[in-house]
């Protein structure tokens, strides 16, 4: 198994409040009984607050955990309302000092509401997951944002700056870094990152509540039209709706504008970021680098690796212009309208298609593939012929017919042969030149791309000749499918997904048609459908035969509902990373004796000799197992974010 | 066999001659009255009644109700002797499991028809039975029916449930076997060089173009069924149909367009555990996909990842 060890734990932010007190060593019997009797208590909680408290805990420390437990738990709440829910070792100063740096963090988001007829003004608190996921996340940010600039490691060290701190000026990066980094270098890194995307400038809407945000911006229109206006209400309701839409986009795309972030040095006349400006990471950029990958996954297992290549480099030339990962407009509550729903889906659908820079051309992958790829003998148009049997074309050359006047009589038709020549004609269409010298030349790149647009799952859609453009919409449903299913193949085995697919095709179905369709033995059919159900995969309809609802003459029929199932999946995969951050956390303590010998800094560096072998093997093992569990964690994460946005 | 000349030289010449005619029109033709008139030659119906009741008590003609009419079957010789040795109840028995044919008829209908008492039924199927004329078969339908038909008779689709049943059990080792044949064959259509495509060896990969036609028909498999003589079953398009729609569901088809299906590049990276040119791959990205049948978490890992944990 390839190791997928890339997350790293970010530097713990400075202001973060005290550690966690050590539990008391306890033995080991014991101890195992305290995980068991904790993860009891955790399964009946919501997993993401199980997972969001665990992740600040171990990062930020008691109090912030604290104050995310109540603001997952409770909604929105005041300072007050949050003193008075805090143990007697938090004051009302703590709790602020805390909620700042959570707020620095982007952990926490606020509103301002005057309250009552005074108009007394309460800022209000709400969790932000972004920061925590940022934080999940931390160790795959830092990598792939390296990736996408000329240097690497100069950028991780940004990118792990501003994750620690939350945002981050050039002025400040550049007056405390190494005075023997040349200061152009940086900047061009900075420059780099921002003209990806990967950097914005911090503004307001990172701290306000979306959700307050577009109530804000609608109560605002609403109220705007004047009372005395003949309008129905429901007229008006619209009109305001459809204005606060347009406001509400315009300030959500406002944060991505690169004019307030860019200018020009007036020295050098070289582009330069804003000196003065804090910028934080953009996180729903960084879910477009995800959302990639998974796509180019995808590809290369249901297409293969060389078309997925080309694919991967036609995600990355557009994802600039795709679409956002969650639309904004999902999050304001407008989707309980159904009529609305279905226009923001329309909306999105042309987004993807219509939106400058998310069509692209071979011409354009072309430029931007790897040397290293060889597209040359990698498609053949023909069919293999020894399958064919006798090939009718190995016959003897017919001699040609001359007339005297040179005219050449041509050979009788032959219906095979002109089937043949029919399909060289369609073949014709869209030549596809071997022999050409260029390993990406344009007609091989356009046929891996008609390939990617071709089959059963639309990667690729192409609106003109040799126009593409890839429609998310439509494939990353198919990629949520896909995905749950080989997870519930690789948990329950691949006859629960036999079944499960069986269901979901034919919508409503019985046991014995199941048994017909899927051809599985009944008694196997039972054992599976319940697990099935276990995990709500699937549901079960009961169809009463008589009129006294007897159960025992009542049919059973199945049918799956995909959101429901995927929900479950989704808090499943949540819980599973959660408990894993709790297994670390766990393990730390245990350990905790040996790890803060370790860490004194008498003993670093010189621990073979300072401590017992013993005391080593232990150490050894500790680590292997963090290192195991991070492997872990990002694995779940590239589950989990398929489900998760 | 004796027995059985003595009594067909008891029937009187008239009867003989008429039975004789109506055998010879084919075993199952049902006459009416004035059909048997004209068979026989004999105008007067009063004629005619003695020797059809002749017929009759010696069980060579049988009584069809067809649209509500009478009409007459003429009774094959050893068939007529089977019934005439039998007892009344016997035959009555006897008569409801032949009219059920070759989809056989249970055991309470029985009872229900003739109104006999079960002790009766059982103990004339019992003696049915012993003397091989008629035989109990299981039905797939309803399998804790007892369900007899006659004993030279092959049971209906219906009953055994097609060609993916054996002793009305479903054959799973024939269907597994069957869907890998399928496989394998829509496989060595849908990439050039079959599934040994992806063997992982330092070829490149080879796909077929997009307006290359790589899928198979079902007819196609059927027809290298037929010819490859794996099955001694008769095979229809539609059994066919349901193992491509099985392997569909297992995710290693998909379907084209109707009847056409592929076979998924996920089903070849399986079979030759073939990981895709990962070496080229910059990162070692975990994907479901890659993994998910190789996943096996060991008995000592504590941070192992149990799917049904957080359920309670």
């Amino acid at each position: 198994m390839a190791s997928v060890a890339q997350s790293s734990t970010p530097v713990p932010n400075a202001s973060s409040t005290t550690p966690a007190p050590n539990a008391s060593n306890t033995p080991g019997a014991q101890q195992e009984d305290i995980v068991m009797v904790s993860s009891l208590e955790q399964r009946t909680l919501s997993p993401e607050w199980f997972l969001y408290t665990e992740l600040a805990k171990s990062l930020l420390g008691e109090r912030a955990a604290f104050i995310v437990d109540v603001l997952l738990s409770l909604g929105r709440l005041s300072v007050g309302e949050i003193c008075s829910k805090a143990p007697s070792s938090m004051n009302a100063r703590s709790v602020k000092a805390t909620l700042v740096s959570l707020i620095q963090l982007r952990c926490i988001r606020y509103v301002e509401e005057s309250v009552g007829s005074s108009g007394r003004a309460i800022t209000y608190y709400y969790f932000n997951e972004e920061g925590l996921l940022l934080f999940l996340y931390s160790g795959s940010v830092i990598e792939e944002l390296g990736r996408r600039v000329s240097n690497p490691s100069m950028a991780s060290q940004i990118v792990q700056n501003i994750l620690s701190l939350g945002s981050l000026t050039l002025n400040d990066y550049l007056q405390s870094c190494d005075p023997q980094i040349s200061k152009r270098d940086v900047i061009s890194v900075f420059v780099q990152l921002c003209e990806g995307g990967f950097l914005t400038a911090i503004t307001k809407v990172h701290y306000t509540p979306v959700k307050a945000l577009w109530d804000g911006l609608y109560i605002k229109a609403y109220n705007a039209i004047p009372r005395t206006s003949t309008m129905s209400d429901l007229k008006k309701r619209n009109e305001a709706k459809s204005k606060a839409k347009v406001e509400f986009l315009q300030i959500l795309n406002s944060v991505n504008d690169l004019s307030k972030v860019l200018t020009t040095d007036p020295q050098t006349s070289l582009r330069t970021v804003v000196g003065n400006l804090p910028l934080t990471i953009n996180f729903a950029r960084f879910l477009k680098i995800r959302r990639s990958k998974q796509l180019v996954q995808l590809a290369r297992t249901r297409i293969g690796s060389i078309p997925s290549q080309v694919y991967n480099i036609a995600l990355q030339i557009t994802e600039p212009k795709s679409p956002e990962p969650v639309d904004p407009l999902t999050l304001t509550g407008l989707l309980q309208d159904l009529d609305e729903a279905k226009s923001i889906h329309e909306e999105q659908e042309l987004l993807e298609e219509k939106n400058a820079g998310t069509t692209f051309s071979a011409i354009d992958i072309a430029k931007y593939l790897p040397e290293s790829l060889d597209l040359r003998n990698t498609l053949k148009t023909s069919l293999r012929t020894n399958k064919r049997g006798p090939n009718p074309n190995d016959q003897l050359p017919t001699k040609k017919l001359k007339t005297e006047d040179g005219f050449v009589i041509p050979p009788l038709p032959n219906p095979q042969q002109e089937q043949e020549q029919q399909e060289d004609d369609n073949d014709d269409d869209d030549p596809i030149d071997e022999d050409d010298g260029n390993p990406h030349s344009v007609s091989l790149v356009n046929g891996h791309l008609k390939l990617l647009a071709s089959t059963s799952i639309p990667f690729l859609k192409e609106i003109r000749p040799g126009v593409f453009y890839v429609p998310y919409t439509k494939v990353l449903p198919i990629l949520k499918t896909l995905t749950y299913d080989y997870i519930i193949a690789s948990t329950l085995g691949p006859s629960a997904m036999r079944i499960c697919r069986c269901i979901r095709e034919n919508s409503l179905v019985s046991e014995k048609f199941i048994n017909s369709t899927a051809l599985m033995k009944e008694k196997d059919i039972r054992t599976t459908i319940g697990s099935l159900i276990k995990y709500n995969v699937i549901e079960i309809q009961e169809v009463p035969r008589t009129a006294d609802r007897a159960a025992s003459r009542a049919v059973f029929l199945f049918r799956s509902k995909e959101r429901h199932a995927y929900n479950f999946m989704n808090q499943n995969l949540a819980w599973n990373v959660a408990n894993l951050l709790h297994k670390k956390e766990r393990l730390k303590e245990d350990n905790s004796t040996l790890l803060t010998k370790a860490n004194r800094d008498d003993v670093k560096g010189k621990e073979t000799e300072l401590l017992l072998p013993s005391e080593l093997n232990q150490l050894k093992m500790v680590n292997e197992r963090e290192l195991n569990i991070w492997t872990r964690v990002s694995r779940m994460l590239s589950l989990w974010e398929i489900f998760k946005f | 066999m004796g027995n059985l000349l003595e009594n067909a030289l008891q029937l009187s010449d008239q009867a003989k001659d008429l039975h004789t005619k109506m055998l010879d029109k084919g075993p199952s033709v049902l006459f009416t009255q004035p059909e048997l008139q004209e068979t026989s030659g004999i105008a007067s119906l009063n004629d005619l009644m003695p020797i059809v009741q002749e017929l009759l008590d010696k069980n060579l003609i049988k009584l069809v109700k067809q649209n509500n009419e009478l009409k007459f079957q003429a009774v094959d010789i050893f068939e007529a002797q089977k019934k005439s040795a039998m007892s009344a109840e016997e035959s009555l028995v006897y008569s409801y499991i032949e009219a059920s044919g070759r989809e056989g008829i249970w055991t309470k209908t029985i009872k229900a028809k003739t109104n006999l008492h079960q002790h009766v039924v059982l103990k004339c199927l019992k003696s049915l039975e012993s003397q091989r004329y008629v035989k109990s078969v299981k039905s797939v339908k309803y399998p804790t029916r007892k369900i007899y038909m006659l004993y030279n008779l092959q049971p209906s689709i219906d009953v055994t449930g097609g060609p993916w049943f054996t002793d009305s059990e479903l054959d799973v080792e024939f269907i597994n076997s069957l869907l890998t044949i399928v496989w394998r064959f829509a496989s060595d259509r849908t990439f050039p060089n079959g599934f040994k495509n992806f063997s992982g060896n330092d070829k490149k990969e080879l796909l077929y173009a997009p307006n290359v036609k790589n899928y198979s028909t079902i007819q196609d498999i059927l027809d290298f069924i037929v010819a490859s003589q794996v099955v001694n079953v008769e095979l229809t398009p539609a059994n066919i149909r349901s193992l491509c729609d099985v392997l569909v569901y297992d995710d290693k088809m998909e379907k084209i367009s109707h009847d056409c299906y592929r076979v998924t590049l996920e089903s070849v990276r399986q079979m030759t555990q073939y990981g895709g040119l990962i070496s080229n791959d910059d990162d070692g990205e975990f994907s479901i996909f890659d993994y998910f049948n190789l996943i096996a978490p060991s008995q000592n890992d504590k941070e192992a990842v149990y799917f049904d944990e957080w359920i309670l």
